[in-house]
């Protein structure tokens, strides 16, 4: 099977990013964008948790009979959620205490659910693997963006260090979790313009 | 629309008939199989580490109530019969001499439990509020687990009113009712341990 990784890379980060394209998993990326760490922490759990289902899905998916499909890929992904929730309880608790219920709640994330049906389950191993890398990686690039607005407005610090001056007022109202649907849809739309123009910008230079 | 639903409905019968049960239920006790050997992998990898964080994160928050000089005592204090906490801890000095008592308790916040502990003194006067995990509001009902807010519990003893003894945080009532709850739970417990 072809494939290209430039292609996927493309896709997952910005074509068809699944935060600002696909708008999947909005559930997640408004709630635990308080702060930086979080969102590169949740950011990275997702991406770790796509690479693994995506690859166990092709691997079986010559075996998994069509009509249990989405019940043996919940199995996979519930089993995969699982075991990066204990590792992070058990290596990485205050990340673990942060991100809360919301480690859990990647069980029913509709990006990797997505992957493992319209990917996974018909590419393979090899393609798959980079398919949930970049999707994680563009799912984290999202979260990255959105929780450094919310951390910087809301309460003038980024990565837990004070950036802005005292004098300036933080607005608690971006820690919200209205501030996040407003943050979502700031970075969303400059996300997507700037994706316009690189698209612009290429189809201009096949032309010429 | 009726007349089109009928022969949908004869052609969906027909698969139904040549359902592989047998390797639908071959296939996914497999992939269950395999996953749940997966998980008891991680779980015992996990589990050591696991008990020896929660335990380091409370005798850290002892620490932080009692001194570094504090000695947990080893035998656990049995909780009262009808008191709603979690564990008792009893801490000695250095030398021996008991240095109080404290209780770990859980009150309902404003959106899941505030898990926190309340250390008494030896004279039964509350020596320090210690808040091991909380999920309010960040920026709002959060701000209950700063130091300088439960300063305000240094010292006080008997059962707590909130807005006379204690102030609340403006915006977050509820999650500081939820700490004062808690803090006038491990205060009864103490009554009722009798000491």
């Amino acid at each position: 099977m072809k494939f290209s990784i430039g292609k996927l890379a493309r896709d997952g980060l910005l074509d068809n990013n699944p935060v600002f394209i696909q708008l999947l998993g909005i559930c997640s990326a408004l709630a635990v964008t308080t702060s930086l760490t979080n969102g590169i922490g949740m950011g990275l759990a997702m991406t770790a948790i796509l690479v693994c289902s995506n690859v166990f899905i092709s691997l079986l998916r010559r075996f998994i009979p069509s009509q249990a499909r989405i019940a043996a890929f919940i199995v996979v992904i519930s089993t995969f959620v699982t075991m990066v929730d204990l590792l992070l309880k058990a290596y990485l608790p205050s990340l673990s205490e942060s991100l809360g219920l919301f480690i859990p709640l990647i069980v029913v994330n509709c990006i990797i659910l997505a992957r493992a049906e319209a990917f996974a389950s018909q590419n393979g191993v090899v393609a798959s693997l980079f398919d949930g890398l970049f999707m994680g990686l563009g799912y984290t690039l999202a979260l990255i963006l959105i929780s450094a607005l919310r951390e910087l407005f809301g309460s003038g610090s980024l990565y837990g260090v004070r950036i802005l001056p005292e004098t300036i007022p933080a607005v608690a109202f971006f820690q919200t979790p209205a501030g996040a649907f407003i943050a979502l849809a700031l970075v969303t739309a400059a996300a997507r313009a700037l994706i316009e123009k690189l698209k612009a910008a290429k189809a201009a230079k096949i032309k010429h | 629309m009726k007349k089109n639903k009928k022969p949908e409905k004869q052609t969906a019968e027909k698969p139904v008939a040549s359902i592989p049960y047998v390797k639908i239920v071959l296939c996914l006790f497999l992939i269950c199989t395999i996953c749940a050997g997966l998980l008891g992998a991680t779980f015992l990898l996990t589990k050591d580490p696991i008990a020896a964080n929660e335990k380091a994160t409370i005798e850290s928050a002892l620490k932080r109530i009692y001194g570094d000089k504090a000695v947990l005592d080893d035998e656990a204090v049995p909780v009262p019969e009808g008191q709603n906490v979690e564990a008792i801890y009893l801490l000695r000095n250095p030398d021996g001499a008991p240095a109080g008592y404290a209780v770990r308790v859980l009150s309902a916040g404003f959106s899941a439990d505030i898990d926190m502990i309340v250390g008494f003194g030896a004279d039964s006067s509350i020596r320090k509020v210690e808040i091991i995990a909380l999920s309010e509001t960040a920026g709002l009902g959060s701000r209950v687990a700063e130091e300088e807010y439960l300063a305000q519990y240094i010292g006080s003893s008997g059962e707590l009113v909130l807005k006379e003894d204690i102030d609340a945080i403006s915006g977050a009532t509820k999650s500081s009712k939820a700490v004062i709850n808690g803090v006038n739970t491990a205060t009864r417990c103490l009554a009722a341990l009798g000491v």
